[in-house]
Protein backbone atom coordinates (compact mmCIF):
# COMPACT_ATOMS: atom_id res chain seq x y z
CA UNK A 1 0.00 0.00 0.00
CA UNK A 2 2.74 2.41 1.21
CA UNK A 3 4.43 2.08 -2.08
CA UNK A 4 1.85 2.49 -4.28
CA UNK A 5 1.12 5.63 -2.39
CA UNK A 6 4.59 6.66 -2.86
CA UNK A 7 4.93 5.35 -6.44
CA UNK A 8 1.45 7.47 -7.52
CA UNK A 9 3.22 10.60 -5.75
CA UNK A 10 6.86 10.03 -7.65
CA UNK A 11 5.06 9.27 -10.98
CA UNK A 12 2.81 12.19 -10.69
CA UNK A 13 5.87 14.83 -9.03
CA UNK A 14 8.39 13.43 -11.66
CA UNK A 15 5.91 13.87 -14.75
CA UNK A 16 5.97 17.09 -13.93
CA UNK A 17 9.81 17.74 -13.07
CA UNK A 18 10.54 19.94 -16.28
CA UNK A 19 14.10 21.01 -16.91
CA UNK A 20 13.98 25.19 -16.96
CA UNK A 21 16.23 26.97 -20.19
CA UNK A 22 18.74 29.71 -18.51
CA UNK A 23 17.32 32.02 -21.38
CA UNK A 24 19.67 35.11 -19.76
CA UNK A 25 18.90 33.98 -15.95
CA UNK A 26 22.54 33.12 -15.64
CA UNK A 27 23.64 36.27 -16.75
CA UNK A 28 21.35 38.44 -14.70
CA UNK A 29 22.22 37.16 -11.78
CA UNK A 30 26.35 37.84 -12.62
CA UNK A 31 24.96 41.54 -13.40
CA UNK A 32 23.37 41.88 -10.18
CA UNK A 33 26.02 40.45 -8.13
CA UNK A 34 27.65 43.69 -5.44
CA UNK A 35 31.46 44.48 -5.97
CA UNK A 36 33.24 42.50 -2.68
CA UNK A 37 34.32 44.58 0.15
CA UNK A 38 37.93 44.53 0.33
CA UNK A 39 39.80 45.34 3.09
CA UNK A 40 42.32 47.31 1.69
CA UNK A 41 39.79 49.68 0.39
CA UNK A 42 40.81 52.14 2.66
CA UNK A 43 44.24 52.62 1.83
CA UNK A 44 43.28 55.30 -1.27
CA UNK A 45 41.16 57.43 0.79
CA UNK A 46 43.86 57.61 2.67
CA UNK A 47 46.98 58.65 0.88
CA UNK A 48 44.84 61.04 -1.14
CA UNK A 49 44.62 62.86 2.08
CA UNK A 50 48.15 62.58 2.87
CA UNK A 51 48.96 63.86 -0.41
CA UNK A 52 46.30 66.64 -0.34
CA UNK A 53 47.86 68.03 3.13
CA UNK A 54 51.96 67.32 2.08
CA UNK A 55 51.12 69.10 -1.36
CA UNK A 56 49.52 72.38 0.98
CA UNK A 57 52.16 72.29 3.02
CA UNK A 58 55.26 72.31 0.50
CA UNK A 59 53.42 73.91 -2.84
CA UNK A 60 53.19 77.60 -2.84
CA UNK A 61 49.99 77.95 -4.58
CA UNK A 62 49.95 81.80 -5.30
CA UNK A 63 53.46 80.70 -7.25
CA UNK A 64 51.76 78.08 -8.45
CA UNK A 65 49.23 80.29 -10.52
CA UNK A 66 51.00 83.29 -11.39
CA UNK A 67 53.78 80.54 -12.58
CA UNK A 68 50.79 78.77 -14.90
CA UNK A 69 49.27 82.03 -16.56
CA UNK A 70 52.38 83.46 -16.95
CA UNK A 71 53.14 80.01 -19.20
CA UNK A 72 49.99 80.72 -21.02
CA UNK A 73 50.69 84.20 -21.90
CA UNK A 74 53.78 82.96 -23.18
CA UNK A 75 52.03 81.16 -25.89
CA UNK A 76 51.69 82.34 -29.32
CA UNK A 77 47.41 83.06 -30.09
CA UNK A 78 47.60 81.11 -33.64
CA UNK A 79 48.70 78.16 -31.15
CA UNK A 80 45.87 78.98 -28.41
CA UNK A 81 43.55 78.87 -31.58
CA UNK A 82 44.97 76.47 -33.82
CA UNK A 83 44.46 74.29 -30.11
CA UNK A 84 41.01 74.98 -29.93
CA UNK A 85 39.99 74.69 -33.72
CA UNK A 86 41.46 71.60 -33.75
CA UNK A 87 39.04 69.80 -30.98
CA UNK A 88 35.64 69.15 -32.75
CA UNK A 89 38.28 67.53 -35.79
CA UNK A 90 40.15 65.47 -32.72
CA UNK A 91 36.38 64.74 -30.69
CA UNK A 92 35.03 63.45 -33.97
CA UNK A 93 37.99 61.27 -35.13
CA UNK A 94 37.74 59.51 -31.76
CA UNK A 95 34.07 59.32 -32.68
CA UNK A 96 34.40 57.46 -35.91
CA UNK A 97 36.89 55.17 -34.40
CA UNK A 98 34.83 54.33 -31.36
CA UNK A 99 31.68 53.64 -34.09
CA UNK A 100 33.39 51.56 -35.97
CA UNK A 101 34.41 49.21 -32.92
CA UNK A 102 30.57 49.04 -32.00
CA UNK A 103 29.67 47.79 -35.63
CA UNK A 104 32.40 45.41 -35.27
CA UNK A 105 31.59 44.16 -32.20
CA UNK A 106 27.49 43.75 -33.52
CA UNK A 107 29.09 41.54 -35.86
CA UNK A 108 30.57 39.13 -33.65
CA UNK B 1 26.52 15.99 -10.27
CA UNK B 2 30.12 16.35 -9.61
CA UNK B 3 31.11 17.35 -6.24
CA UNK B 4 34.71 17.60 -6.71
CA UNK B 5 33.68 20.00 -10.18
CA UNK B 6 31.65 22.28 -7.50
CA UNK B 7 34.13 22.33 -5.05
CA UNK B 8 37.00 23.65 -7.81
CA UNK B 9 34.84 26.31 -8.67
CA UNK B 10 33.73 27.22 -4.87
CA UNK B 11 37.30 27.34 -4.36
CA UNK B 12 38.16 29.73 -7.14
CA UNK B 13 35.24 32.01 -6.09
CA UNK B 14 36.50 32.24 -2.48
CA UNK B 15 40.32 32.23 -3.27
CA UNK B 16 40.12 34.81 -6.22
CA UNK B 17 36.71 35.95 -6.61
CA UNK B 18 36.30 34.45 -10.20
CA UNK B 19 32.81 35.44 -11.14
CA UNK B 20 33.63 32.92 -14.51
CA UNK B 21 33.52 29.86 -11.79
CA UNK B 22 30.02 31.44 -9.95
CA UNK B 23 28.49 31.71 -13.18
CA UNK B 24 29.01 28.13 -13.98
CA UNK B 25 27.49 27.42 -10.47
CA UNK B 26 24.69 29.59 -11.29
CA UNK B 27 24.07 27.61 -14.81
CA UNK B 28 24.60 24.49 -13.03
CA UNK B 29 22.07 24.76 -10.15
CA UNK B 30 19.74 27.20 -12.04
CA UNK B 31 16.98 24.96 -13.41
CA UNK B 32 16.81 23.11 -9.92
CA UNK B 33 16.68 26.08 -7.63
CA UNK B 34 14.18 28.30 -9.99
CA UNK B 35 11.50 24.85 -10.05
CA UNK B 36 11.91 24.71 -6.61
CA UNK B 37 10.72 28.26 -6.23
CA UNK B 38 7.86 27.95 -8.89
CA UNK B 39 6.63 24.71 -7.15
CA UNK B 40 6.64 26.86 -3.83
CA UNK B 41 5.13 29.95 -5.32
CA UNK B 42 2.36 27.97 -6.77
CA UNK B 43 3.51 28.73 -10.48
CA UNK B 44 4.49 32.26 -9.90
CA UNK B 45 7.34 32.25 -12.32
CA UNK B 46 8.47 35.65 -12.00
CA UNK B 47 7.92 36.29 -8.31
CA UNK B 48 10.18 32.78 -8.57
CA UNK B 49 13.10 34.01 -10.63
CA UNK B 50 13.36 36.94 -8.34
CA UNK B 51 13.55 34.92 -5.18
CA UNK B 52 16.06 32.46 -7.41
CA UNK B 53 18.39 35.68 -7.95
CA UNK B 54 18.26 36.29 -4.41
CA UNK B 55 19.49 32.87 -3.36
CA UNK B 56 22.40 32.78 -5.78
CA UNK B 57 23.33 36.25 -4.98
CA UNK B 58 23.27 35.78 -1.18
CA UNK B 59 25.07 32.52 -1.86
CA UNK B 60 28.03 34.83 -3.39
CA UNK B 61 27.97 36.65 -1.17
CA UNK B 62 28.43 33.96 1.67
CA UNK B 63 30.08 31.75 -0.24
CA UNK B 64 33.22 31.56 2.32
CA UNK B 65 31.06 30.11 5.42
CA UNK B 66 30.25 27.18 3.00
CA UNK B 67 32.33 24.38 4.61
CA UNK B 68 31.68 21.76 2.17
CA UNK B 69 30.04 18.96 4.41
CA UNK B 70 27.00 18.68 2.98
CA UNK B 71 26.23 19.14 -1.23
CA UNK B 72 26.49 22.53 -2.65
CA UNK B 73 22.83 21.56 -4.03
CA UNK B 74 21.71 21.08 -0.07
CA UNK B 75 23.00 24.31 0.91
CA UNK B 76 21.55 26.25 -2.36
CA UNK B 77 17.86 24.75 -1.47
CA UNK B 78 18.68 25.66 2.38
CA UNK B 79 19.49 29.24 1.20
CA UNK B 80 16.11 29.28 -1.57
CA UNK B 81 13.67 27.91 1.37
CA UNK B 82 14.72 30.78 3.63
CA UNK B 83 14.35 33.01 0.99
CA UNK B 84 11.41 31.76 -0.02
CA UNK B 85 10.34 31.51 3.47
CA UNK B 86 11.39 35.23 4.76
CA UNK B 87 9.30 36.14 1.47
CA UNK B 88 5.94 34.71 1.98
CA UNK B 89 6.13 35.58 5.63
CA UNK B 90 6.70 39.58 4.84
CA UNK B 91 4.25 39.67 1.72
CA UNK B 92 1.34 36.55 3.51
CA UNK B 93 0.10 37.03 0.24
CA UNK B 94 -0.37 32.86 -0.63
CA UNK B 95 -2.07 32.48 2.35
CA UNK B 96 -4.44 35.08 0.97
CA UNK B 97 -5.08 33.94 -2.20
CA UNK B 98 -7.90 31.32 -2.69
CA UNK B 99 -7.37 28.82 -5.23
CA UNK B 100 -9.72 30.35 -7.60
CA UNK B 101 -7.45 33.50 -7.54
CA UNK B 102 -4.17 31.56 -7.94
CA UNK B 103 -5.48 29.66 -11.30
CA UNK B 104 -6.48 33.43 -13.01
CA UNK B 105 -2.94 34.17 -11.99
CA UNK B 106 -1.00 31.60 -12.54
CA UNK B 107 -2.64 31.65 -16.16
CA UNK B 108 -1.06 34.83 -16.58
CA UNK B 109 2.38 34.00 -15.60
CA UNK B 110 3.12 30.67 -17.00
CA UNK B 111 3.17 28.20 -19.27
CA UNK B 112 -0.15 27.09 -18.07
CA UNK B 113 -1.33 23.10 -18.95
CA UNK B 114 -3.76 20.49 -16.57
CA UNK B 115 -1.58 18.71 -15.50
CA UNK B 116 0.47 22.18 -13.63
CA UNK B 117 -2.97 22.77 -12.89
CA UNK B 118 -3.44 19.82 -11.08
CA UNK B 119 0.48 19.69 -9.31
CA UNK B 120 -0.72 23.63 -7.92
CA UNK B 121 -4.06 22.48 -6.67
CA UNK B 122 -2.28 19.38 -4.97
CA UNK B 123 0.14 21.39 -3.64
CA UNK B 124 -2.46 23.81 -2.28
CA UNK B 125 -4.03 21.85 -0.11
CA UNK B 126 -0.84 21.20 1.73
CA UNK B 127 0.78 23.65 4.45
CA UNK B 128 4.39 25.69 3.57
CA UNK B 129 6.60 23.20 5.47
CA UNK B 130 4.56 20.13 3.78
CA UNK B 131 4.69 21.64 0.27
CA UNK B 132 8.47 21.95 1.10
CA UNK B 133 9.47 18.56 2.58
CA UNK B 134 7.36 16.82 -0.18
CA UNK B 135 9.15 18.63 -3.56
CA UNK B 136 12.62 17.71 -1.89
CA UNK B 137 11.67 14.62 -1.53
CA UNK B 138 9.98 13.14 -4.52
CA UNK B 139 10.42 16.12 -7.08
CA UNK B 140 14.61 17.27 -6.33
CA UNK B 141 15.42 13.51 -4.85
CA UNK B 142 17.16 14.18 -1.51
CA UNK B 143 16.90 12.06 1.46
CA UNK B 144 15.33 12.85 4.63
CA UNK B 145 18.66 13.94 6.30
CA UNK B 146 18.93 16.23 3.28
CA UNK B 147 15.47 17.88 3.95
CA UNK B 148 16.08 18.13 7.90
CA UNK B 149 19.47 20.15 6.89
CA UNK B 150 17.62 22.48 4.63
CA UNK B 151 14.53 22.96 6.58
CA UNK B 152 16.49 23.16 9.40
CA UNK B 153 14.04 20.97 11.17
CA UNK B 154 14.57 17.00 13.19
CA UNK B 155 14.22 14.07 10.87
CA UNK B 156 11.03 13.14 13.04
CA UNK B 157 9.54 16.50 11.67
CA UNK B 158 10.71 16.08 8.02
CA UNK B 159 9.16 12.46 8.16
CA UNK B 160 6.01 13.69 9.87
CA UNK B 161 5.70 16.82 6.93
CA UNK B 162 6.61 14.33 4.48
CA UNK B 163 3.75 11.15 5.78
CA UNK B 164 0.94 14.11 6.26
CA UNK B 165 1.75 15.68 2.96
CA UNK B 166 1.98 12.31 1.06
CA UNK B 167 -1.71 11.64 2.48
CA UNK B 168 -3.55 14.56 1.51
CA UNK B 169 -1.54 14.67 -1.95
CA UNK B 170 -2.69 10.58 -2.84
CA UNK B 171 -6.19 11.45 -1.70
CA UNK B 172 -6.38 14.65 -3.87
CA UNK B 173 -4.99 12.29 -6.66
CA UNK B 174 -6.89 9.92 -6.64
CA UNK B 175 -9.79 11.26 -6.24
CA UNK B 176 -8.72 13.23 -9.67
CA UNK B 177 -8.14 8.85 -11.44
CA UNK B 178 -4.85 9.44 -11.24
CA UNK B 179 -3.43 5.94 -10.78
CA UNK B 180 -0.44 4.53 -8.41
Amino acid sequence: MKDKENKLLTDFLGKNKSEIQDKGFSSGVLNRLPEKQTNTRWIVPLFTLAGIITAALLIDVREMCIRFFGFLIDIPLYYLLGGIMLFPVIFLLFYLNWEKNQMLSFKF
Amino acid sequence: MSKAEDLLWISQVVIADDRRAFDRLVYKYQSSVRRFLQNLTLGDSMLADDLAQETFIKAYLNIRSFQGISAFSTWLYRIAYNTFYDSARATKQFEDLDSGEIDKYSSSTIEYSAKKSDIYTALKLLRKEEQAAILLCYMEGKTHKEIAKIMKVPLGTVKTHISKGKEKMNKFLTNQGYEG
